[in-house]
């Protein structure tokens, strides 16, 4: 894409100053050139293509759990391996009409269970600025894809972090809308109460973009809501003067990375010194957010996907002689080790004689965390500033053999999907060479003034909101 | 597994977890029930970080908003997907079914006469 922004491109191709696919054939050349980054499944241009709406000729990855018409979906799972949905997902739907072309499906976590997309069955992604490093997860194809400037929007889904990590890891700008605010029909369930489909930019803007094509109301998902949406771009550029940012004791405790905290300080500084008033605040509950997502989510995981059991689509056993086993056979060579590891632990939390102590309280630790982030909001409170992760990417295979230590890398990002509010990453530096997110969250439907507090700190540190990489870039060294 | 009186589980044993794997209609090779029962027991003890935290008089929270879940409209449907969709999905087909291997508790109300297959 090089130093052309998603509104560039849109206006040429509108203008006719370029081809309609001039920009495809672009982002094309650059995945192959950069495809040792494994971080798309499918590449599959349109045929045909839109030169009207606001992200005419865009292209655009799109996370494979996103059901798409025409492509596979795999989840980048073996039980999915081949499968074309016969419809699609409503976020695609909407990316489509509003001039938008698909690219491909990203390489992800098998379904979104992961937190460096290592869960792949179709092998690891890496991240574009040290390929020795994990790009994040569960969305890290998109997330790598956006940071090599093969495309400068991407879509992605977030139950636990998975978007915000991972544009934290890539030095990306990545955005948790609130729970609602888009619809799920066609993303394929992990955890239906914390899935939400979320947008990957290049630049804070150019996330929010993609964001106000896809958020609104779809009667086909009756958790999405019927609340208007505000006009997500208006008012972003507005400096961040008097903007009451909170900064939660809890997220710099010492979990947190001494490189990553400094840079934290100094963004905050920045804010400061624009005149937006940081304020310390607490949210005691929650070194309990990663327990209780860990009980919840596998729990909804457990349910959601006992759909795979080889009878009306995906991944057969060929070798099963009856009925309960093409059942196991199938599920148990078709999902990967955390999957299945996910799914025992939800079948567990779920079973007769645990319910109440795992499943119940961990629902009413979920009211616990929700509670903390209203209290704040009562005091005054317009967002909150915190890390995206306690740490900058890992080394591929660091965290593999402990889940424990995986699942704490979502520490910083739970708490959002736990309590149902918008979210959003941006890069705030790098440490070593590798980026470094903040993020900020928000009031339930107040995506407007996250995006303004963080359009607002990525001008402070320097504008550009993408930290030059290996390679790709602007400013890189492609 | 025993039941408990609404506290975490202190062990989960190789057993436990055949049993729950059984229930999860998974079927994991027999190597892989250690390495699975230390890793549940390493999160069940993770999570038992739950048990310090006062939790009386809170409802359970089971959605990420309060508000009542909505029914959906009934003039609005999901895409149909047709017998040629269908068809096209299903791993063995034939005859406009979906074929599967019978259960083998019905394999004794099997009737040559009934069951062409």
């Amino acid at each position: 894409m090089g130093s052309h922004t998603a509104f560039e491109i849109a206006g040429a191709v509108v203008s006719g100053a370029v081809a309609p696919d001039h920009f495809l054939r672009r982002a094309l050349r650059r995945a192959a050139e950069q495809a040792d980054l494994n971080a798309f499944l499918t590449l599959s241009p349109e045929e045909a293509i839109s030169s009207e709406g606001p992200l005419a000729g865009v292209p655009v990855a799109v996370k494979d759990n996103l059901c798409t018409l025409g492509q596979t979906t795999s989840c980048a799972s073996r039980i999915l391996e081949g499968y074309v949905s016969p419809f699609e997902a409503t976020a695609v739907t909407r990316l489509r009409r509003a001039g938008g072309i698909v690219l491909g499906k990203t390489n992800m976590d098998e379904f979104a269970m992961g937190s460096s997309t290592e869960n792949s069955a179709y092998g690891v992604t890496r991240n574009p600025h040290d390929p020795s490093r994990v790009p994040g997860g569960s969305s890290g194809g998109s997330a790598a894809a956006v940071a090599a400037g093969i495309v400068r929007c991407a879509l992605g889904s977030d139950t636990g972090g998975s978007v915000r990590q991972p544009a934290s890891f890539c030095g990306v700008v990545g955005i948790k809308p609130t729970y609602g605010r888009v619809s799920r029909y066609g993303l394929v369930a992990f955890a239906s109460s914390l899935d939400q489909v979320g947008a990957f930019g290049a630049t804070v803007e150019e996330a929010a973009l993609l964001l106000s094509v896809i958020a609104g109301h779809d009667p086909r998902d009756a958790t999405s809501s019927r609340r208007a949406v505000p006009d997500l771009l208006r008012g972003i550029a507005r400096d961040v003067e008097g903007l009451r940012v909170g900064v939660p004791a809890e997220y710099f405790a010492d979990a947190l990375d001494p490189a990553v905290r400094r840079l934290c300080e100094r963004a905050l500084s920045r804010l400061r010194e624009a005149g937006a008033v940081v304020i310390d605040v607490s949210l005691p509950h929650t070194e309990h957010a990663v327990p209780t997502y860990y009980i919840l989510a596998p729990a909804e995981a457990s349910s959601n996907l006992a759909r795979y059991d080889g009878v009306r689509y995906g991944l057969r056993a060929s070798d099963a002689g009856s009925a309960n086993e093409v059942y196991e056979l199938s599920r148990t060579g078709g999902f990967g080790a955390e999957v299945v590891r996910r799914i025992i632990l939800g079948t567990f939390v779920l079973s007769a004689g645990y319910y109440d102590a795992y499943y119940g309280r961990a629902q009413r630790a979920r009211a616990r965390i929700a509670s903390d982030f209203e209290r704040v909001w009562e005091e005054g409170v317009d967002v909150l500033f915190t890390p995206t992760s306690p740490t900058p990417a890992f080394q591929i295979g660091e965290r593999t053999v402990d889940p424990v230590s995986m699942y704490l890398s979502d520490i910083y990002t739970v708490t959002a999907n736990l309590a149902g509010i918008p979210g959003i990453s941006l890069p705030i530096g790098t440490v070593d060479g590798l980026p470094v997110g903040g993020q900020f969250l928000a009031r339930r439907w107040d995506e407007c003034t996250m995006l303004r507090a963080a359009r607002g700190l990525e001008v402070l540190l320097g504008g550009t909101g993408c930290p030059a990489g290996r390679r790709g870039l602007p400013g890189g060294a492609a | 597994m025993s039941e408990t009186d609404g506290k975490c589980r202190t062990g989960v044993t190789e057993d436990d977890v055949r049993a729950i794997a059984a229930l999860a209609r998974l079927r994991p090779r027999e190597a892989a029930f250690e390495r699975l029962t230390v890793e549940l027991n390493l999160i069940l003890e993770h999570v038992r970080a739950l048990e310090r935290l006062d939790l009386s008089g809170l409802d359970p929270q089971e959605a990420a908003l309060h508000s009542r879940p909505r029914s959906r409209d009934l003039g609005t449907r999901p895409d149909a997907v047709g017998p040629d969709a269908v068809q096209a999905l299903a791993p063995n087909w034939r005859d406009g079914f979906i074929v599967v291997p019978r259960l083998p508790a019905l394999e004794a109300t099997r009737s040559p006469a009934r069951d062409p297959g």
